[in-house]
């Protein structure tokens, strides 16, 4: 029997239960996955909804937040490297399947930073699937003002869902917008790393870009495949914000900063957006705490300490 | 059906290892090697050296004094020339003790120290902004406790915390401690300008320990190799890997000094020089778009100095306290905390009991990878080793054998992909440590009074590299400090630090015979920083030129 009958949702209880919604969420997230993809030597890539594999080991798979290519890029100068870090749109820079947005107040200071690893493609199947509710949706997260006309575009007679509405670039942020993340592309770069013949990690061919998170799934999978075993990713199948550190970082009066972080989307094992913004009470704002001695000034300075998690396993087909 | 991947993700070269170019590594004449300090390549690993931390009060006096310095700090030219003559007459006389000896020092300057020096203008083109900061303001953030008064915290460390950062480091190294002190006496006589802040002699330990830390593991066995050569044809690190009897398409004698040691373009190290390229294991980067260091400073090295302090009977009763939750012995479970056993031979290819043999061989010590199977390589003729005789180490990439919290698994994840990708990456982060011991040993000692347990004893943390920032702070912060990277399994259990709003539990998750894990929690630190600093090893004609005169 497979290990997932039906794959669940990135975030719990959107629309109600019964919602037609969620098959159409499964068979998007099956219709992604083959299932199986043989390695060209060894192991095996698997849905665990079509195949029955006994689990030997979880794995989560993490990498930085941040763009590595704008650190590699921008070497020498990482003040460049995190202004450029605020641009995100269809093309750039938020590369890493993990994309934010900063609010600052009159005076130019950040006051709030999101950080989502929301997939374009769940809010377009929420959209098709109760139009309301996503208006709801976004209400909820990013601001009452929301209307039904912002989210969604006429176009000869059609009325489509417009993932690069003002209130999820401009605005606000809701899911991903730039175009390299997506599911499809997470798991067709994992699968990549079967076609490996390799013998070992030195050996296995660098990617000219240099995206982190592509070298680690890639290279993951790939390393797992290579000792004949199957991988599987686990419940949710989706990107995940698999943790944050704010270690060290001050108050004004050099103090430890206290707990800002709140999980506002996905479970608490596995959150898809995350908020990060100072009680009105402790009488500053994000722009005056300081990482390491240096004042926040980019929301990828925070970007920097949030990494983001592919949940995964490695087993053995079930006799 | 398969997602296709376009050109954005996913696109690779047709081969491994990085491009395939003619490597061409750079040559250091006479006048080049003798402007580099000694102690950053080759290193000087002598056994007994003293640490002077001092502060500038009268830099026109100061300025006098490190010149006057300046004849006296050992190069690099003098320190590969010590080294190449003591290994020839060891091979003649076929004994360690060849009956060599030397005195070396080298210096290094705060960012202060160099602007009282050099004044703003010589201090104004470091970009490394980590450097202009200085350790202190640095501190919480690589973990260290946040409460004041807490053992650790900045404002109690006996140098380098607020209000007494040293402006100068001087490293004095002697074969005999004798030579070791009187040149220490003469420097601290001659420092007009100067007042010293603190001293710490420090010493290998005695005997069967000499190279081992205080937890009685051996230290420094894995140190990347740098590449380039010196104008008589000779490389700065021996190579040893025997490319003719490679297949065609294998590149590992070009990756690796001797098996297991990677090797590293010195730009890594020395400012200016060709750096490594960010997605190549073997190409250089291309040059810097822009200047990070003024000019004079070329050569030089950032030195990190942590002074740490080591609870040994602390280690001691958590690996017996813990032992039983691990389902393993005290001796197995410390070498998971570290990743090698005492004698160094790792877990990777001796997985159940330590093999000092194994150790010993300095060809097969450090050749092993984590993801996957080792392959063999052959030594070139004339190597100082016989062909490896041990079994290769073979894949763990679950980390059952050396976990993923293991010490030398953070610090150095080798081939394995990281959270920023590519093992060339990991090339970027590889510091030269020049740590040693400080303080009577515990380790080996029968019965010890508790005047000895009670005396202060550790590592002089000495590293070098041409970022703080992305080297030292890197692996320290991201890795070390982190439960889940470069791989999820809990903390470096030995230098590993966590402050969460003065919570400072750490935990690892050991594995266990059942093929699950056990967490056990951490509840005390075992390694305490209580003193240091960010200083810029310059080049040696800096001291007579910018720095003094």
């Amino acid at each position: 029997m497979a290990l997932v009958g039906t794959f669940a949702p990135p975030h719990p209880g959107d629309l109600p239960a019964g919602s037609p919604f969620y098959d159409a969420w499964h068979d998007l997230v099956a219709g992604t996955i083959d299932d199986y993809t043989p390695g060209v030597v060894r192991g095996e890539f698997v849905d665990p909804s079509a195949v029955d594999v006994d689990v030997l080991a979880h794995r989560a798979v993490p990498w930085t937040g941040f763009p590595r290519y704008l650190l590699v890029r921008h070497r020498d100068d990482r003040h460049r490297a995190f202004c450029e870090g605020e641009i995100r749109n269809v093309v750039g820079n938020q590369f890493e399947y993990l994309e934010w947005h900063v609010t600052r107040n009159e005076f130019g200071r950040i006051t709030k930073v999101v950080f989502v690893t929301e997939l374009l493609e769940y809010w377009d199947l929420l959209a098709r699937t109760n139009p309301q509710r996503l208006v709801e949706l976004y209400r909820e997260l990013v601001h009452p003002d929301v209307e039904g006309d912002d989210l969604f575009l006429e176009r000869e007679g059609t009325r489509s869902y417009d993932p690069y509405n003002r209130w999820n670039i401009v605005n606000g942020i809701v899911h991903y917008v730039v175009g390299i993340n997506n599911l499809p592309l997470a798991v067709g770069v994992a699968e990549g790393g079967l076609a490996e013949a390799a013998p070992d990690g030195f050996a296995v061919a660098a990617a000219p870009d240099v995206h982190a998170a592509d070298e680690r799934l890639r290279r993951d999978v790939g390393a797992v495949a290579r000792r004949d075993l199957s991988v599987i990713l686990r419940e949710p199948v989706t990107l995940t914000i698999g943790g944050w550190d704010d270690t060290g970082w001050t108050k004004p009066d050099g103090s430890p900063v206290g707990d800002y972080w709140r999980v506002t989307r996905g479970t608490a094992e596995a959150p898809v957006r995350l908020e990060y913004e100072v009680p009105p009470e402790e009488g500053f704002v994000v722009a005056d705490i300081a990482i390491g001695g240096r004042p926040i000034e980019f929301g990828g300075q925070l970007a920097e300490h949030v990494t983001v998690t592919v949940h995964a396993a490695a087993g053995r087909r079930a006799s | 059906m398969t997602a296709r991947v376009p050109a954005e993700r996913g696109r690779r070269e047709p081969a491994g290892y990085g491009p395939v170019v003619p490597i061409e590594e750079p040559v250091y004449d006479r006048a080049a090697r003798q402007d580099v300090q000694g102690n950053i390549v080759p290193g000087f690993n002598k056994p007994h050296q003293q640490f002077m931390f001092l502060r500038i009060d009268d830099p026109v006096a100061a300025r006098r004094w490190v010149a006057g310095l300046a004849p006296q700090v050992t190069s690099m030219d003098e320190a590969l020339g010590f080294v190449r003559e003591l290994k020839a007459r060891r091979r003649e006389l076929r004994t360690r003790d060849a009956g060599l000896s030397a005195t070396w020092e080298n210096v290094a300057f705060s960012f202060r120290g160099i602007e009282l020096l050099g004044g703003a203008g010589a201090a104004a083109g470091f970009a490394e902004e980590s450097f202009r900061q200085g350790l202190a303001a640095r501190s919480t953030h690589l973990g260290d406790p946040t409460t004041p008064y807490r053992p650790g915290h900045r404002d109690g460390w006996v140098v380098g915390g607020p209000g007494n950062e040293a402006d100068v480091l001087v490293i004095v190294a002697a074969d005999d401690p004798d030579a070791r002190n009187e040149r220490a006496a003469e420097i601290r006589a001659g420092a007009h300008g100067l007042e010293v802040l603190y001293e710490e002699p420090a010493d290998v330990l005695p005997d069967d320990l000499h190279g081992h830390e205080h937890f009685g593991f051996r230290d420094g066995v894995s140190q990347p190799g740098v590449r380039g050569r010196c104008d008589d044809g000779s490389f700065l690190t021996e190579r040893f890997v025997d490319a003719d009897a490679l297949e065609p398409g294998d590149v590992r004698a070009d990756l690796f000094a001797r098996p297991g040691q990677a090797l590293v373009w010195p730009g890594q190290f020395l400012l200016g020089e060709p750096r490594q390229d960010t997605e190549s294991l073997l190409a250089p980067a291309p040059p810097a778009a822009r200047p990070t260091f003024p000019a004079w400073a070329a050569r030089g090295s950032y030195l990190v100095c942590r002074r740490l302090l080591q609870d040994v009977p602390a280690f001691r009763a958590f690996t017996e306290a813990a032992a039983g939750l691990a389902e393993t012995s005290p001796e197995h479970l410390a070498a998971l905390l570290v990743g090698r056993w005492p004698s160094g031979a790792p877990l990777m290819r001796a997985a159940s009991a330590d093999d000092p043999k194994l150790a010993d061989d300095l060809m097969a010590v450090n050749h092993f990878l984590f993801d996957d199977d080792t392959r063999a390589l052959r030594l070139v003729p004339g190597a100082p080793s016989p062909p490896d005789r041990f079994p290769q180490a073979t894949a763990d990439v679950l980390g059952r054998v050396c976990p993923h919290f293991s010490h030398i698994r953070k610090m150095n994840p080798r081939e394995s992909g990281t959270d920023l990708g590519k093992p060339a990456d990991t090339l970027l982060r590889l510091m030269l440590r020049r740590g040693i011991t400080f303080g009577p040993p515990l380790a080996g000692v029968p019965d010890p009074s508790p005047e000895l347990i009670a005396a202060e004893r550790g590592l002089m943390f000495v590293c070098y590299g041409a970022t703080i920032e992305d080297q030292f702070e890197f692996v320290t912060r991201r890795w070390a400090n982190s439960p889940i990277l470069p791989n999820h399994g809990g903390h470096d259990p030995i230098i590993g630090q966590r402050d969460t709003r003065g919570d400072r539990r750490r935990f690892v998750e050991v594995p266990g015979p059942d093929g699950g894990v056990r967490r056990i929690d951490i509840d005390r630190d075992f390694v305490v920083p209580t003193g240091g600093g960010y200083f810029l090893a310059p080049p040696i004609s800096a001291l007579t030129g910018v720095l003094g005169g």
